[in-house]
């Protein structure tokens, strides 16, 4: 009966989300809003930018209390892998 | 409506576009896409009584990144060339990055690596 | 609508915008509407020597399509309030 995307997302809010965004950048935090646009809220977050220089992989990390992303950089929301 | 750029009309703005250029120009008229009409675009950093880029034009409001009023206090804008000189690029706003596919392969090896470790100490 | 209502509640709050251009700025929230366009007032680029772009400019307007992120503080938001509507805005967008 809710099985919308948007349904499934609802059962993630106050939880920790792993979030994949556009231009090899991720983030993990904890979902406090959404809409249908992919806008999201997280508190808690911790953003992983991705590089390769001279074919090695780098990352770097940036944290922040609250933040809003907006929807079109997201390609991807689901519960972090490395949970427990 | 967006009236939001309501209080910039007539007036020397700073615009920035999706494609890295930077601009002033004088606001003439905008609609709710942001689409603009711009007049006496010259160079971010060229004086203001310097050479027009281009005197009357429609800036189409998907290439808008920002509209800045320009307000240079006394003196700042003599020193205009000079920062212009020291200013970095703007990037654009598409993002693209290299192989990107190789850097999230890459990084769903390392994250794979972990879960099966876990899933061992859980056996 | 939700995120229209959020950012009406920042309003005269101080945020950090970060463009996709990788630009940075901080100011106070003066408006926006329901594209979530912004305005703010007393801007200051958080790399200015990079970017002199905007010395002289302290009220911008942003297109919110050119927005990654807006960075706030944890006691600008009432988060059980925000999960609320959040709720309740999926609930009015099914069909």
């Amino acid at each position: 009966m809710s099985n919308t995307p948007l349904d499934l997302l609802k059962l993630n809010l106050d939880e920790k989300v792993y979030v994949k965004l556009r231009g090899a950048r991720s983030m993990t935090g904890t979902l406090q809003a959404f809409d249908s646009h992919c806008n999201i809220v997280l508190s808690d977050a911790v953003e992983t930018v991705y590089d390769i220089v001279d074919g090695e992989m780098r990352s770097s990390e940036r944290s922040s209390e609250m933040v809003f992303v907006r929807g079109d950089s997201v390609t991807l929301i689901t519960t972090p892998e490395d949970e427990e | 409506m967006s009236p939001l750029l309501k209080e910039y009309l007539r007036q020397r703005v700073v615009i920035v576009t999706t494609s890295g250029e930077c601009f002033t120009a004088t606001l003439e008229g905008f609609d709710r896409s942001t689409n603009l009409v711009l007049a006496d675009i010259r160079d971010r950093f060229a004086s203001q009584d310097g050479p027009v880029l281009s005197s009357v034009q429609v800036l189409r409001g998907s290439e808008v990144v920002l509209v800045g009023l320009y307000e240079p206090a006394e003196g700042e804008e003599a020193r205009a060339a000079l920062l212009g000189a020291k200013a970095a690029a703007i990037h654009d706003t598409k993002n693209k990055v290299d192989n990107e596919h190789l850097i999230w392969k890459a990084v769903g090896e390392a994250t794979r690596h972990k879960t099966t470790k876990r899933r061992k100490v859980g056996e | 609508m939700l995120f229209f209502s959020f950012f009406k509640t920042l309003v005269d709050q101080e945020v950090v915008v970060q463009l996709k251009n990788d630009i940075e700025l901080k100011g106070t929230l003066q408006s926006v509407d329901q594209f979530l366009n912004l305005k703010l007032d007393n801007i200051s680029c958080t790399d200015q020597e990079k970017y002199p772009h905007l010395v002289s400019v302290r009220n911008i307007f942003i297109r919110g399509s050119t927005v990654r992120y807006v960075y706030l503080n944890k006691n600008m938001v009432d988060t059980n309030l925000l999960q609320d509507a959040t709720r309740r805005e999926a609930m009015s967008e099914r069909k």
